[in-house]
């Protein structure tokens, strides 16, 4: 870290001394330092090659979708991915799932290296690592009932059988607030809210420790939305499990998130404690990200920092910093060099040649 | 404000063998000249429907019937031959969807898409329609338009397929524009660039927008007017300022509520409206808000609640005077945070 970084460090730590000791990220912040953290992500990158079109010369084209992300998530903590589509966020959420596999970098579960896990060891640790996607319809078998489908998820780590198992998927059901009696129904009898709280007590079945929530609510009503993100939170105090949540709009996290990572294609840009990051954006993409989302409210317009055009394709990325096409502040040194994600004070990053202070 | 569309009494059926269904029921709303005005509700609550019935969309059979009237300028819409509908479709009143790549021709370069609504038009030679296009993709925010007007839609972005699509909707220079979904397909930052386009094109060329949005921060930073859907009834209309700051019908507050916002004050539990929304098949009896409402009592379930006048809004509520006043749409979350927005039976499940 460059010297002149350590005198903001100071400052910020000053001014955010207050609140730290708040109620809520006190206990928290406690016990990440005692436990380390629970998931590593050291440096991943993923690659797509693109297959070389014969009537065009060069090089086949290659798509970094992730490309260089480091983030580690503690217990019972909620990390929030943002980002507009085709960022690589989604990508790095099935990499983490082993969905997907690294060009290179490493992951660490609990200390263990989670990418070198294979057959049963792999399998036993998939129980503490779950997902949770967009579209519940598409995650649940039409032809199953949904106590079934929950069933499933018993048998597959050899937790229940038999009348245990419906005990338990009655439990389960429960717990995601849904009546035991809708075991016997087919997905489609269902509404989505409903449906998507089933894909939660699936995911919860096996005692998970870490849940990737890939927009798992963005498809839902509004009005049941918000009761979907009531019940994340819910079961993350009677859990303790930690979560990855991957969401296309910062709105969303702001209740969940303890901390929030911003991505642009296929590189964090920002990161910050949830609090700090919607006070005090740094990143110019962060900002403008927070500006474009519309206030349901008339009398608070937009605060104006406007966006020029749309995200480039992650296969020809500009050069210098990745964001400089369009960011209002885009100078001749962003041409040139690609900033580094640098840390301005405890617990915040940014990759910025000028960020906000 | 002269109204430049009156609908009257909109009401859509649909039956088969099994359902008697009211997709819309008895919605009246008016848009006037140069207004943006936003019809905001979940899925299922009939927005899409209503727009499609306007604009002689839906297949009208033994099965579907539409009732009611729709006037543009004073012309009854809903009467209209399908030759005549025709041509008001395109030159009177426009409409664009929510998935703009999909509403393209993938094998037809967007120029060329463009064109064809603009020799539709049949006036000028060629030269002048080619001249016609550019300067559309042109107005609607389209850098390089004569670059943009070669290419075909999958070689450039949504946000890009969107303003094409707006260019077409405009090549007839219609008075109302209906704009169904337009942003939800598209990224945050995008979105805004859009609504700010189609606020630009009501303030150059006096077009009305019908914007319909599942969205409530959507309709509170781009609209003039909010109708709220829900169940197939227009639950709520008014100025938006109205809406937003009195809301008189409990739906409405709970929506504006429910929504996640970047400037809240930040608490680990959102506001959310208990249950969800009924299909159109098992609506209930009477207000068919009442099951979720915290208001509701028993009159709710029983008799269906008609439109009422309260200052500026138009509120389909028994209890609107009093959702207006004791702001209990300001739903909070109750002690500890277990019982409030859940239904008895679930908090009686926790």
């Amino acid at each position: 870290m460059p010297p002149n970084q350590a005198a903001p460090l100071a400052r910020e730590e000053d001014r955010h001394g207050g609140q730290r000791e708040g109620l809520r990220d006190g206990p928290r912040e406690a016990r990440a330092q005692r436990d380390g953290a629970l998931l590593e992500v050291w440096d991943l990158v993923c690659h797509f090659k693109l297959r070389r079109k014969w009537w065009k010369g060069g090089p086949a084209p290659v798509v970094r979708a992730v490309d260089g992300v480091s983030l580690s998530v503690g217990r019972q903590e909620t990390y929030a991915l943002v980002g507009e589509s085709g960022c690589g966020k989604s990508t790095l959420g099935r990499l983490i799932l082993r969905l997907e596999r690294p060009t290179s970098g490493a992951v660490r579960f609990e200390g263990r290296d989670w990418l070198a896990l294979r057959g049963d060891h792999l399998r036993q640790a998939r129980r503490e690592v779950q997902a949770i996607f967009q579209d519940p319809l598409g995650a649940l078998d039409p032809r199953r009932t949904v106590g079934k489908s929950v069933e499933e998820a018993l048998d597959a780590h050899n937790l229940a059988k038999g009348q245990a198992a419906r005990r338990r998927v009655a439990e389960l059901l429960e717990s995601v607030g849904l009546r035991p009696a809708l075991a016997a129904r087919y997905p489609h009898e269902l509404s989505g809210g409903q449906r998507q709280r089933v894909t939660v007590a699936r995911a919860i079945a096996g005692g998970p420790k870490f849940i990737v929530a890939d927009e798992a609510v963005s498809a839902l009503d509004v009005s049941v939305q918000a009761q979907v993100i009531n019940l994340l939170a819910d079961l993350q105090e009677s859990l303790g499990v930690s979560y990855l949540f991957i969401s296309h709009g910062l709105a969303t996290v702001r209740h969940m998130a303890d901390r929030v990572g911003v991505m642009y294609l296929g590189r964090l840009v920002e990161e910050a404690p949830a609090e700090e990051l919607f006070s005090a954006p740094a990143h110019p993409y962060t900002k403008a990200l927070l500006s474009a989302a519309p206030a349901p409210d008339p009398t608070t317009a937009s605060k104006g920092v406007e966006l020029r055009g749309e995200v480039p394709s992650a296969a020809s990325l500009p050069s210098g910093c990745r964001f400089r096409t369009r960011c209002p502040k885009a100078k001749e040194i962003c041409r040139e060099a690609e900033p580094v994600l640098l840390a301005v004070a405890k617990g915040r990053s940014v990759a910025c040649h000028f960020p906000e202070s | 404000m002269t109204e430049l569309l009156e609908v009257e009494g909109l009401t859509v059926k649909f039956e088969s063998a099994a359902h008697h269904l009211e997709l819309v029921r008895d919605a009246s709303f008016e848009i006037g000249t140069g207004e943006v005005v936003a019809m905001v509700g979940e899925s299922g609550s009939g927005k899409s429907i209503t727009a499609r019935a306007i604009l002689g969309l839906l297949r009208r059979n033994h099965r579907m019937t539409v009732e009611g009237n729709a006037r543009l300028a004073g012309r009854e819409l809903l009467a209209l031959a399908e030759a005549e509908m025709r041509e008001v479709r395109g030159r009177r009143v426009s409409m664009i969807f929510q998935d703009p790549v999909g509403a393209l021709d993938p094998v037809v370069s967007i120029g060329a898409q463009v064109l064809e609504a603009v020799r539709r038009r049949r006036s000028g030679t060629r030269p002048e329609q080619r001249r016609r296009v550019i300067e559309l993709l042109a107005s609607v925010g389209i850098t390089d338009p004569e670059l943009r007007a070669k290419q075909f839609p999958h070689e450039v972005s949504g946000g890009m397929c969107q303003r094409a699509l707006i260019a077409i909707a405009l090549a007839g220079s219609p008075e109302l524009l209906i704009a169904d979904e337009p942003t939800t397909a598209l990224d945050v930052t995008v979105q805004a660039q859009v609504l700010d386009l189609l606020k630009r094109l009501r303030d150059e060329r006096q077009m009305s927008v019908l914007l319909i949005t599942h969205d409530m921060g959507v309709a509170a930073q781009t609209a003039d007017r909010v109708l709220i859907m829900y169940a197939g009834s227009l639950v709520e209309q008014g100025p938006t300022a109205d809406i937003f700051g009195h809301p008189c019908h409990p739906y409405t507050g709970g929506l504006i509520s429910a929504v996640p916002r970047v400037d809240a004050p930040r608490s680990r539990r959102l506001v959310a409206i208990p249950g969800s929304v009924p299909e159109a098949a098992d609506r209930p009896a009477g207000c068919a808000f009442h099951p979720r409402c915290p208001l509701a009592d028993d009159r709710c379930a029983t008799a269906m609640p008609g439109p009422r006048r309260l200052g500026n809004q138009i509120a389909a509520c028994h209890r609107a005077e009093e959702a207006r006043d004791s702001q209990v749409h300001r739903w909070q979350a109750g002690p500890g945070g277990g019982g409030a927005g859940r239904l008895p039976e679930e908090r009686a499940a926790l």
